[in-house]
């Protein structure tokens, strides 16, 4: 049923390498973009060992498929926090663990107006969008992390980018709209593109 | 703005652009740390045959239609048995000692009870691929007949304890109201199951029902069976 380490096939140890030379960073970068350290280093080992026990089935681009993997993980991690907290906080009724190190907390100071936009997406359109930029992946690999297929998701992608698109535009739009009831217009602000230090964040 | 810009100014909310020079948190495949990781995965038992023949899965280890269909009905109630761990010996009503049992020293002329109530998070949770790393996780597992399953309640007679079960039986109380959402899943009398429960919840999303061959393979694999 299984094999001992000892009898471990010294070629199934270097495609294992091979492997995780090549999934190692981008399944820590998912993971760290979207986990905390502890949490993203302890789904990493979880990923790593899956690719090692399905190192046979694995398709030839790893990257997306150990990402979906990782994605997979990540949300049963999630499940077993939730349960681990309802009981320590029936416990100790005491505050939730702290998240001062979860990575969204980041981004949300970075750039309030797309941010804002992005929190009008769907959860499954805002997945693809910070697949596409921040994991650089093309719709046939977000697709493998997804498990569905590459036209849905390029189907949804370009939803995405048009609804990112109308809410960023009505950003613009409010912008120059209070720009020309301000009793000194600013004149740099017609043509400008939207500036990530605009304090319209709210806005929507 | 065109889609290149749009990519650009999305990738600017990278939290990991902003976690230090260089992405300071990843560890390098190079470095000790990895090193180490790598190789404690590369000494671990790898997989035979039952998961990649698993009809459940496709050719890259996700789920397939029907396994999803099932999945999902076992996720609407996913995670909902909260697990109020402790031996109770009918014969003494429980008294004083709800530590488990010793396996060494149950007397086998007593009918112990391991007591499962439900709770009710978690309704809405979706599920992951079930597979033999996620199932041997489980501190409690084990695989048992139904002989009643009634409103709210259903007791299990223990078949096979894989893990963390001394006690013979098990019994499922559902609180007022969560009575449908007993897990997802249809108990009936008679049928043997495969339950598996961690950190005081039952896991019913999709590594606890009926004891299918698929199901039991994972199981097997789990537990070294």
């Amino acid at each position: 049923m299984t094999s001992s380490a000892a009898s471990i096939d010294p070629a199934r140890r270097a495609r294992f390498e091979a492997v995780a030379a090549e999934v190692y960073e981008p399944v820590q970068r998912y993971l760290h973009r979207r986990a905390r350290p502890d949490d993203a280093a302890d789904v990493l080992s979880e990923t790593l060992l899956v690719v090692w026990r399905r190192l046979d089935d694995l398709p030839d681009d790893a990257v997306p498929w150990s990402i979906g993997v990782a994605r997979r993980c990540l949300a049963n991690h999630r499940r077993g926090d939730r349960r681990r907290l309802r009981l320590v906080e029936r416990a100790a009724a005491e505050p939730r663990f702290d998240t001062s190190d979860d990575p969204q907390d980041l981004v949300d100071q970075t750039d309030p107006e797309l941010t804002a936009a992005i929190a009008t997406l769907s959860d499954s359109e805002a997945e693809i969008v910070r697949l596409w930029a921040w994991e650089r992946l093309e719709p046939r690999e977000i697709a493998t992390v997804l498990d569905t297929t590459a036209n849905a998701v390029s189907v949804a992608l370009t939803r995405a980018k048009r609804k990112l698109g109308r809410q960023l535009g009505q950003q613009l739009d409010h912008a120059a709209s209070a720009d020309r009831n301000a009793p000194e217009p600013d004149t740099h602000q017609a043509e400008a593109p939207p500036s990530p230090t605009s304090q319209r964040g709210d806005e929507r | 703005m065109n889609d290149d810009q749009l990519r650009d100014r999305i990738a600017r909310l990278d939290p990991l652009a902003r976690t230090g020079p260089g992405g300071a948190s990843i560890e390098p495949i190079a470095s000790p740390e990895a090193r180490s990781r790598l190789e404690a995965i590369m000494n671990t038992p790898t997989i035979d045959d039952h998961i990649a023949d698993d009809p459940t899965t496709d050719d890259r280890g996700v789920p397939t239609g029907p396994s999803r269909r099932w999945l999902a009905i076992a996720g609407a109630a996913a995670a909902v048995a909260v697990l109020a761990v402790g031996a109770i010996a009918l014969t003494d009503g429980g008294g004083d000692e709800p530590d488990v049992a010793d396996p060494v020293t149950t007397e086998p002329d007593k009918l112990s009870v391991l007591e499962l109530s439900s709770g009710n998070d978690d309704i809405m949770a979706s599920c992951m691929q079930v597979d033999a790393s996620i199932i041997a996780q489980n501190p409690i597992a084990f695989k048992g007949t139904v002989t009643m399953a009634d409103a709210g309640v259903v007791q299990l007679t223990v078949d096979e304890a894989y893990v963390g079960v001394t006690e013979e039986a098990v019994t499922l109380n559902s609180p007022e109201g969560m009575e449908a959402l007993i897990g997802g899943v249809a108990w009936e009398v008679g049928v043997q199951y495969l339950v598996s429960a961690w950190d005081g919840t039952v896991n019913y999303c999709g590594q606890t029902g009926p004891a299918t061959p698929e199901l039991q393979a994972i199981y097997d694999e789990a537990f070294g069976r």
